[in-house]
């Protein structure tokens, strides 16, 4: 199994690609902040911001179909706060700033993490000096999220091909069971990870 | 000299369940020593014991010496160095996003200058038959490679007793065939833990066979597995290759 669709174009060979990744994390980082705090007045912010994104997209060569299914998966959360503000007094403009900012913001992170291989990202926070724990904590987190995926996806397989009779209840059942699972094995795994950190000199 | 040496190790678990009772072993400099036994033997506990994982626990009882030196609490550090642990799941071992970090990290926590962890990855690497993998991620590679990257990482640390837990059980017969040839070329003292008999007694002079946390049978590896009640009534095996031997050697 290889889940690779975190950042499945990390390793490409493009002109965005073959940029420091310091750039591009400074780059995205800017663009991030900049469309949060940009005024919605300054509608010619956001038109540029998305021309560039789609230049970026095209001079990395991405699949436009990977990028959109991408931010779509990523739309459940935009638009579960989107819709909140429907509630308020000028309620649809509202959602439509939420929408336009956040989009910008997903999209560049997407074209990040696509155009830049996670091990780049890491080495600049460490020049950056931030702290190496924290890192670290990344670093694992990257290594172990395909790992964690992986499992809980033969452990659903292992259930499925063991339901003769699928109920609503218990469907809901077993996914909690796998979820239990799933948190007592990464505990375990963690202490495994850690005495194979100690025993490689970590203190 | 004896490089490793266990003295009268007892051991519980954090429940109380004892794991280790009375072990005692030695290998000597360069010797390759085997620990077979059934499952639930004891045999990952005491390969931990080795490396000091377990330390300063009040329910340990007994001495592990390494290169002539007592662990303690307050050598784990040198002993980390001296004797390295290849784990059973090659996906616990690497931790690092690539295969250079992960190989470095020994180096790197042993705080060597950055030119010369560069000069060491490429010769582990090497070493293992995995030249230009540094900037592999370990998620995209197969078993075999992940487990000789493993090795990578401890021949990085370079350390003077090599400690295997089941290195062969998640590999197909070529990377398991590769693997035995890398153990046996190796100058490092040498513990393997397995289940895989064949390896065992391919590449071990003697062995040590523990049940119930203790060590029921030692002695050199065809002897020991020849005898086959002895292997039947600890949950193993006369391995194949004895049964073919041929009798007048």
């Amino acid at each position: 199994m290889k889940h690779d669709y975190i950042d499945r174009y990390a390793r490409l060979d493009s002109p965005v690609h073959r940029l420091p990744a310091a750039l591009k994390l400074a780059l995205a980082l800017a663009l991030v902040i900049s469309t949060v705090i940009v005024p919605m007045s300054a509608p010619l912010y956001f038109v540029a911001c998305a021309l560039f994104l789609v230049c970026v997209i095209f001079l990395g060569r991405l699949p436009l179909r990977f990028v959109a299914v991408r931010l779509l998966t990523l739309e459940p959360l935009v638009a579960g706060v989107a819709i909140l503000a429907l509630m308020q007094h000028d309620g649809l403009l509202m959602l439509i700033r939420i929408l336009v900012r956040s989009n910008l913001c997903l999209l560049a992170m997407v074209l990040l993490s696509n155009t830049t291989p996670f091990a780049g990202i890491l080495d600049v926070l460490r020049s950056l000096r931030v702290p190496s724990l924290l890192v670290t904590v990344l670093a694992l987190m990257y290594r172990y999220v395909f790992l964690l995926i992986d499992q809980s996806e033969r452990m659903s397989r292992a259930r499925a091909s063991r339901t003769f009779a699928p109920r609503r209840g218990s469907r809901w059942k077993t996914a909690a069971g796998i979820v239990g699972q799933l948190f007592v094995r990464s505990t375990e795994r963690a202490e495994r990870i850690y005495a194979a950190m100690t025993a490689r000199g970590w203190r | 000299m004896n490089t490793l040496e266990v003295q009268d190790l007892s051991y519980s678990y954090p429940d109380g369940k004892p794991a280790l009772r009375a072990v005692s072993m030695h290998a000597v400099e360069g010797e390759c020593i085997g620990i077979v036994g059934p499952n639930g033997a004891g045999k990952s506990t005491l390969l931990l014991h080795l490396n000091g994982i377990l330390p300063g626990d009040d329910s340990r009882q007994g001495k592990v010496i390494v290169c002539g030196e007592p662990v303690t609490s307050s050598n784990l550090h040198e002993v980390h160095r001296m004797v390295g642990l290849l784990f059973q799941d090659p996906d616990d071992q690497l931790f690092c996003p690539t295969v250079r970090e992960d190989v470095a990290f020994g180096p790197v926590q042993f705080g060597f200058p950055p030119l010369e962890i560069d000069r060491i990855v490429r010769e582990s690497l090497r070493e293992v038959g995995l030249e230009g993998f540094e900037s592999r991620s370990p998620h995209h590679l197969s078993g075999g490679e992940k487990q000789r990257v493993c090795l990578a990482g401890i021949l990085a640390c370079n350390p003077s007793i090599l400690v295997l837990d089941e290195p062969t059980s998640e590999l197909d017969p070529r990377g398991r065939r590769e693997l035995a040839r890398l153990i046996r070329g190796l100058p490092a003292t040498r513990v393997i833990a397995s289940h895989d008999l064949e390896l065992v007694v391919d590449l071990c002079s003697r062995v040590y066979l523990l049940d119930g946390g203790e060590v029921v049978a030692s002695g050199p590896a065809r002897e020991i597995f020849s005898d086959e009640d002895l292997m039947l009534a600890h949950g193993l095996e006369k391995p194949h290759s004895l049964h073919h031997r041929h009798p007048h050697p």
